[in-house]
């Protein structure tokens, strides 16, 4: 009987080169960014590897040699039993289409497939747990949405909220329920609960790892790193998911974004929306908010506060959050 | 015994099931995935509900996952599932010995 | 709609057009044999084409017609998908698709029954996608599912014609002679394949290692070959025939085994000369260890040891247990390796294994057959096709042509697989008529077919636990509890041929 045990990569370097070799003989990019990986080893040989990073789980692979022996299933349930120490009772699967059919038959539920990956969810709450919630803040009629991070909330922002609220009957703003972030998700909810209160036609949602999470669209979260290849395929699952799913069930027909001079992956993610939300639904792309010739941008906000920079950071941010942004700052050092 | 909040019991593993409540307002309803539903399914569900029914739970919304486990595994899955749920960790051994069989 | 000598309703036009099954022997009748048509070769005529492209268009497929191949790559098998790739390219349509059988790796064959190159289906199985797509209904017309044995008589009787064989040919020579034993992917005996060069009009030899003339030894002749193509890989190895299979550690499979082997070796069968057939699976495979502990004990040897070889039987033959092997099909890289090594392992084609209309098959002198099943019902019918969903994923293989010819024929199974009950009141689909099964094996004891009053009194002191087929079924369904009927629609997806060529089953859409 193999055995279950876990793989200390960062510290044992002989069996995260046996783990590199399963991985690369499976046909699987090498991903280090995991916190949890877990192998089937059988007189020492490692037949079969899974790995979490926070609730999702990645670089599964069986020795093509073992193929056929029902590896799978003792290492998905080691990796949610995993979670479930960790009080988590939900996970999502990355994987490629043609493998998606194993996860289904363990009881994973499909959320979207493209033609290169397929994106699965084990647990609860579901998606249709979220679904539930969406339509609870349904307002009638017709809608536009945006997705921000807002970390922190920034007067460019704002702005294109305004923008997205003076045109449309409802303006429904998801922010990113990820914790990989310099404010906790809970704070960057707040903010812009507070900054947006004035503004009737305006839901704020969380987005509860269902849009631009490290589960739709990892390259997001690894910014100058990521591969801009794989995020343009990444991006396709985060617009066809809100497109397919969550658009029709709060009648969604426009997507609010700022336009982006900096990033590249953001750039990649606007142009692949742009082309999946074609013509079902309208891509506007609003003027980026200037100051002094710079635009407004949530990282020139989280350098101000790192150098305690007062005098720039009020030119970032509303006033009706730039106490909090203070506040939550300090706390968090 | 009433369900408090979400909770499961159970693995993936084959002739195993999971069980996942959650609170609901009225009724038992089952959403049920099994690799055995066309031959076994409405006796999954039926025993799945008793099993609920008998631990005092008249509403929830249930998820089974099964991959072809038998009727005593299926009960026990559920009766801890549901102790979990209601954050009870007091088995009544003797009354859930009266009705399990 | 007809009822068969089983019970079972064959609809119309099929009832009619096939006959439906009446007994296991009453349907065997005289017959011309076909033969092909054969377009001679004159000297200096080349054989080798430069591409499967070139071959396909001088064998002048058409529209309409019959191609086959063959399985023995199992698995491993990259011809069928790399001919029909370029059959399609071609704009051919309207095929019918006659392999020995077809394995999961065949998948690719779903587009082409939807693009229409591939309109008719006969194989021995359908696995896994293929088999589930078939079962939802994606096919025009109903597959013919025929056992081993029936698809060298349906061949040799004329009822498939084969315009264009493509056979993969672990080594070839340009002018067309073919051996399994040689080349980078070898597989062994090509027992089904020469049924196919033997009867088809045009034969066309796919292989990734062309040798010098003359490619020796011989297992497909020149004369029956059309076309030679080089391609670079007919196939991956390690698909093709895997390393010994280990050994089983199953308690429940040991105990089945154990049981098994106590019945033959308590039978009257069980004396020097004896002959036997085993399979592949992890219990079949345990039945031969322990037939080798029995074998040397008792000094009992077998005359031959018959079909799918594998390594197990090898090495009874190795140990001077078994005087010669049989081999139709290989089923690991060991038993290939014998069959090129060993004089007393020989290669047999699938009509002198089993065909019910031959000039008497080999099946006919064998005396014990273990066999396993999906389903067996009270009736004793097995199922090998279906699975208990109603949805076709496995296959007919050599079930019934043995079952029905051997003196004692053993079907093993599980009493129950997970909650699934293998021992039932009516099996989804029959492919072996209870007439030919003489014992159940499970691991809670045997039940022996009633007919079979000689077997009951050879029994009699056995130290097995014996039960009626109808108490293993009471035993099962208290564990499972009664399953309830599979629900199908109403069109029929596949014919399930008996080896006489009348139908014993049909299988309905799910």
């Amino acid at each position: 009987m193999p055995q279950l045990k876990r793989i200390w990569l960062t510290i044992n370097p002989q069996a995260a080169q046996a783990w590199e070799a399963l991985l690369k003989q499976a046909g699987l990019t090498v991903d280090r960014q995991v916190n949890y990986t877990l192998g089937l080893f059988e007189n020492g040989e490692l037949l079969a590897t899974g790995s979490l990073f926070g609730s999702i789980i990645k670089a599964v692979a069986v020795a093509p040699t073992h193929r056929a022996e029902n590896l799978l299933t003792p290492i998905i349930q080691g990796l949610l039993d995993r979670l479930d120490t960790l009080q988590q009772t939900h996970a999502f699967v990355y994987t490629k289409p043609a493998t998606s059919r194993y996860f289904s038959a363990l009881g994973f539920q499909n959320l979207v497939q493209t033609g290169q990956i397929s994106l699965l969810e084990y647990g609860y709450p579901d998606f249709n747990d979220y679904l539930s919630f969406l339509r609870q803040h349904k307002r009638p009629g017709s809608a536009a949405a945006i997705v921000m991070n807002a970390d922190p909330m920034t007067k460019g922002h704002l702005y294109l909220i305004e923008q997205a609220a003076q045109a449309n009957p409802t303006v429904y703003v998801f922010v990113l329920s990820s914790q990989q972030a310099f404010f906790t998700a809970e704070q960057r909810l707040a903010m812009v609960k507070q900054a947006t209160a004035t503004l009737t036609n305006v839901v704020v949602l969380p987005t509860r790892g269902y849009l631009v999470s490290p589960a739709t669209f990892p390259s997001y979260f690894l910014k100058d790193q990521a591969d801009l290849n794989l995020a343009k395929q990444q991006a396709l699952v985060d617009a066809q998911l809100f497109q397919y799913k969550l658009a029709p069930v709060l009648q969604i027909n426009q997507r609010y974004v700022g336009t982006e001079p900096h990033s590249p992956v953001t750039a990649i993610y606007n142009q692949v929306l742009k082309a999946t939300l074609a013509p079902t639904l309208k891509l506007q792309i609003v003027p980026r908010l200037t100051c002094a010739g710079q635009v407004i941008s949530a990282s020139a906000a989280r350098r101000a506060l790192q150098t305690r920079d007062f005098n720039s950071l009020e030119k970032l941010i509303p006033p009706t959050t730039i106490n909090d942004v203070k506040e939550c700052y300090d706390h968090g050092n | 015994m009433e369900i408090k909040h979400s909770a499961h019991a159970g693995t993936l593993e084959s002739s195993d099931l999971t069980v996942t409540l959650q609170p609901a307002t009225a009724g038992i309803s089952i959403a049920l995935t099994s690799s055995v539903a066309k031959q076994f399914g409405d006796q999954i569900k039926q025993v799945v509900t008793v099993t609920l029914q008998k631990s005092g739970i008249q509403a929830a919304t249930v998820k089974v996952n099964d991959k072809g486990a038998l009727n005593c595994t299926i009960k026990a899955r559920t009766i801890v599932a549901a102790y979990r749920a209601a954050d009870k960790t007091d088995y009544d051994w003797e009354e859930i010995n009266s009705w399990i069989n | 709609m007809v009822e068969n000598k089983l019970g079972r309703q064959i609809p119309e036009p099929y009832a009619s057009q096939y006959g439906v099954y009446t007994g296991e022997f009453t349907h065997i009748k005289h017959y011309q044999r076909a033969a092909a048509k054969v377009q001679p070769v004159k000297p200096r005529q080349p054989k080798l084409m430069q591409s499967i492209h070139d071959a396909i268009v001088a064998t002048g497929l058409k529209d309409g017609m019959t191609i086959s191949f063959h399985h023995h790559f199992r698995e491993g098998d990259y011809v069928m998908n790399m001919v029909m790739a370029e059959i399609a390219k071609m704009g051919i349509k309207n095929l019918s698709l006659a392999p020995s059988s077809i394995s999961n790796v065949h998948a690719p064959l779903i587009d082409y029954i939807k693009s229409g190159v591939v309109t008719n289906i006969t194989s021995s199985g359908l696995r896994d996608k293929l088999g589930a797509a078939i079962s939802n209904g994606i096919m025009a017309n109903p597959v013919v599912i025929r056992s081993h044995g029936g698809r060298a008589r349906a061949i040799a009787s004329g009822d498939i014609h084969i315009d264009v064989a493509f056979l993969g040919a672990p080594s070839a020579d340009e002018y067309g002679n073919i051996n399994g034993v040689n080349g980078k992917a070898t597989c062994g005996s090509l027992g089904y394949a020469k049924i196919d060069a033997k009867y088809a009009d045009k034969v066309v030899a796919i292989t990734d290692t062309l040798v010098p003339y003359p490619n020796t030894p011989i297992a497909i002749p020149q004369t029956d070959v059309d076309y030679v193509v080089q391609v670079d890989a007919i196939g991956d190895p390690k698909g093709i025939a895997k390393g010994a299979a280990r050994f089983t550690k199953d308690p429940k499979e040991l105990l089945i085994a154990q049981y098994a082997a106590q019945v033959i070796t308590a039978s009257d069968y069980f004396k020097p000369g004896f002959s036997f057939q085993t399979g592949s699976g992890g219990s079949s495979l345990a039945v031969t260890r322990y037939l080798k502990q029995a074998m040397e004990k008792q000094n009992v040897h077998a005359s031959f040891a018959l079909g799918g070889i594998t390594s197990a039987m090898v090495s009874l033959m190795r140990a001077g247990l078994v005087d010669n092997l049989l081999d139709v099909q290989d089923f690991d890289h060991p038993s290939a390796e014998s069959l090129a090594e060993d004089p007393h392992h020989y290669e047999i084609d699938a009509e002198m294994y089993a065909s019910p209309l031959s000039k008497g098959s080999v099946i006919n002198q064998l005396d014990v057959a273990v066999l396993s099943a999906l389903e067996v019902d009270t009736k004793y019918n097995v199922n090998v096709i279906t699975g208990s969903d109603g949805v076709i994923r496995g296959a007919s293989g050599g079930h019934s042509d043995t079952a029905a010819a051997c003196k004692m024929s053993l079907v093993i199974a599980p009493l129950i697989r997970g909650r699934i009950p293998t021992i039932v009141d009516d099996v989804n689909t029959v492919v072996t008529p209870g007439a030919s099964v003489d014992v159940v094996v499970t691991e809670v004891g045997i039940a022996i077919n009633p007919k079979r009053q000689d077997l009951m009194a050879m029994f009699k002191d056995l130290n097995v636990p014996q039960f009626t087929i109808q108490e293993l079924r009471d035993k099962a369904y208290a564990v499972t509890g009664t399953p309830a009927k599979i629900h199908y629609g109403d069109r029929p997806v596949a014919l399930i041929e008996y080896r006489d060529g009348t139908l014993i089953d049909v299988v309905n859409h799910v």
